[in-house]
């Protein structure tokens, strides 16, 4: 089998993104020297230095890799650096400004990000960040890296799977299989809850999901005849039976949401060759509901949380945890091979993909990342109505493909880290590994629990 | 219809919301505020630049010169707004295409306000 290979090229963003610092220049104290700190500047930031019309700014301040030489070295002392105050307006509580830029940058070039700066902690905090991943093993893959000689796959399969086979009396199967569809990344596409994204963002979309062979979930209502070349690599989401007809003939993959569930083994008589998704809100009775529908034969659930992966529910759990409790309970049943679970909401980060597996889904699928990896600024300004500030609409889908698969290319090697640090060579194995993360919780609890004011 | 730009310190002890409330323009003045780190991040350069695109006037407001974070950060602003100034007024602009402010408190703004939407009546 030939190495799946993600092909990478340099896809910068149209609209400069705010750099966390911006230069001051106290001009007025300048002693005049002849080798000026600002001609030794390794990166070479103030000879690339223009006027961004669009942000009314210096562009020095994206270019800089903030490794302070100038500030350090001018004998007058006239340069500082502040953090912008643009910079800290974008996104939320939840998609931090520093995962922004690095959505953005990753998006750009395809590769890992690299913060050079060091890092000063905190080293636990809510979500995702009170997790680690057990990299015990991280002598093993270093010999030839993680693209080496050793493949390490990421494929993952969708649809139901069998636990056994049943024979006739003539030693032949009874029933066909059920379909299944082998995707070469864990991570699938979808759009976000919220926005109005043109024609252009949905083609780019499709049009990286053909690329790297993975599947791009797409309501009906927005599926038109440029969508048609790119139906292998495209799922639809129905809302209501009617629209069942008007479906085109070769989708591979829909996706109904839970209140059609019942009509389940309906849709699967008129559509055997179909994998039909089940879209869960995840909430208290999520867990209920999958295991209801794992015993009636569903195939694939998707299970859905907020922007910031919480729960619909009053007091809401983290995604984590809700995953975590359901794919237990799957294992208690005995059914969990059987269903294939895919998880998305608050995956905004590389790890992210890696921690839900290890909490127990098959894969993931990404919504406002993608728009991220877009320059979507997340000011959600286009839900008032004021015309967005990027101008998405209108995108090259060309270049918006490139930047999802730059995107996928930087969180694949970041999830071979993983994998090659714990010894793994399969992310199938990862499922599930909860003995290879550490929970915080559980850490506070062994070592303090004792000493608990009772 | 007129458009401006305000730049602003972000020591103000105002949010971008609050302002925008408080100077309450009328919608045939198109204004983008921007927050800067101190007003001193203004050069001389950049405001000839953000004059050269279709921008009609600059405004700047900063922390008053007593009481700035930076220390001198509101002088310096000064002096290369004062600079900025004449050669404007060189170039037969006008100095009222770029006027600084220094805000003390909220009375002070709402005052700031209508000194802008007088200045920007009075740019051709």
């Amino acid at each position: 089998m030939p190495k799946y290979h993600i092909n990478v090229k340099p896809a910068p963003p149209r609209f400069l993104p705010p750099g966390k610092y911006v230069l001051i220049d106290r001009e007025e104290g300048c002693l005049g020297c002849k080798y000026c700190v600002k001609k030794l500047c390794p990166y070479g930031v103030y000879n690339k230095r223009e006027f961004d019309s669009i942000q009314l700014r210096d562009t020095i301040d994206y270019y800089c890799r903030n490794c302070l030489y100038c500030v350090e070295a001018c004998p007058g002392g006239t340069i500082t650096l502040m953090v912008n105050p643009t910079y800290l307006e974008i996104g939320d509580s939840y998609w931090k400004p520093e995962i922004i830029t690095k959505i953005w940058r990753q998006a750009e070039t395809g590769m890992i990000s690299v913060s050079g700066a060091g890092y000063r902690g905190p080293f636990a905090g809510s979500g995702f960040d009170d997790m680690w991943t057990d990299m015990s093993e991280i002598v093993r893959p270093t010999r030839d890296g993680i693209h080496g000689r050793e493949y390490i796959s990421t494929d993952i399969e969708i649809g139901r799977k069998l636990s056994y086979l049943a024979f006739d009396a003539q030693g032949k199967l009874p029933s066909s299989t059920p379909p299944l569809i082998e995707i070469p990344i864990p991570m699938l596409f979808s759009l976000p809850g919220w926005g109005k994204w043109g024609k252009p963002v949905l083609l780019s979309m499709a049009k990286a999901a053909k690329t790297l062979n993975t599947l791009f979930i797409i309501p009906l209502a927005q599926f038109t005849k440029e969508l048609h070349p790119y139906i292998d690599n495209l799922g639809i989401y129905i809302d209501s039976l009617e629209e069942l007809s008007a479906l085109p003939k070769d989708v591979k993959i829909i996706e109904i949401p839970y209140n059609l569930s019942q009509n389940f083994q309906a849709i699967k008589t008129s559509h055997p060759q179909t994998i039909v998704m089940i879209k869960i809100p995840l909430s208290p009775e999520a867990k209920q509901r999958s295991l209801t529908l794992t015993k009636n034969g569903a195939e694939v659930f998707h299970f859905s949380a907020d922007d910031h992966g919480l729960e619909f529910a009053e007091k809401p759990r983290f995604i984590k945890d809700i995953i975590k409790d359901i794919h237990l309970s799957l294992v208690d049943e005995g059914t969990r091979d059987e269903v294939t679970v895919l998880v998305s909401g608050g995956i905004a980060m590389a790890e992210h993909v890696a921690k839900t597996t290890i909490c127990g889904a098959d894969g993931v699928i990404l919504d406002q990342v993608l728009m991220v990896a877009l320059e979507c600024r997340l000011c959600k300004d286009c839900l008032q109505g004021i015309p967005c500030p990027i101008d998405i609409e209108n995108i090259e889908p060309d270049w918006g493909a490139q930047r999802l698969i730059n995107l996928m290319n930087a969180w694949r090697d970041q999830l071979l880290e993983v994998l090659g640090a714990m010894g793994m060579r399969d992310v199938r194995r990862l499922r599930g590994e909860m003995g290879r993360a550490i929970f915080y919780k559980d850490v506070l609890n062994e070592a303090f629990a004792s000493i608990k004011r009772k | 219809m007129k458009k401006l730009v305000i730049f602003f310190c972000q020591n103000l002890s105002y949010k971008k919301e609050k302002i925008f409330k408080v100077l309450d323009f009328p919608s045939e003045i198109s204004i983008r505020l921007i927050p800067i780190p101190c007003s001193a991040e203004i050069s001389v350069g950049l405001l000839l630049k953000i004059l050269e695109t279709d921008l009609d006037a600059i405004f700047i407001l900063t922390c008053p010169e007593t009481s700035c974070q930076s220390g001198e950060g509101s002088i310096r602003a000064k002096k290369r707004v004062e600079y900025t100034q004449e050669i404007l007024e060189e170039l037969g602009l006008g100095k009222d295409r770029l006027v600084m402010f220094e805000v003390d408190d909220l009375e002070n703004l709402q005052q700031i306000g209508r000194n802008i939407k007088k200045k920007c009546l009075s740019i051709t």
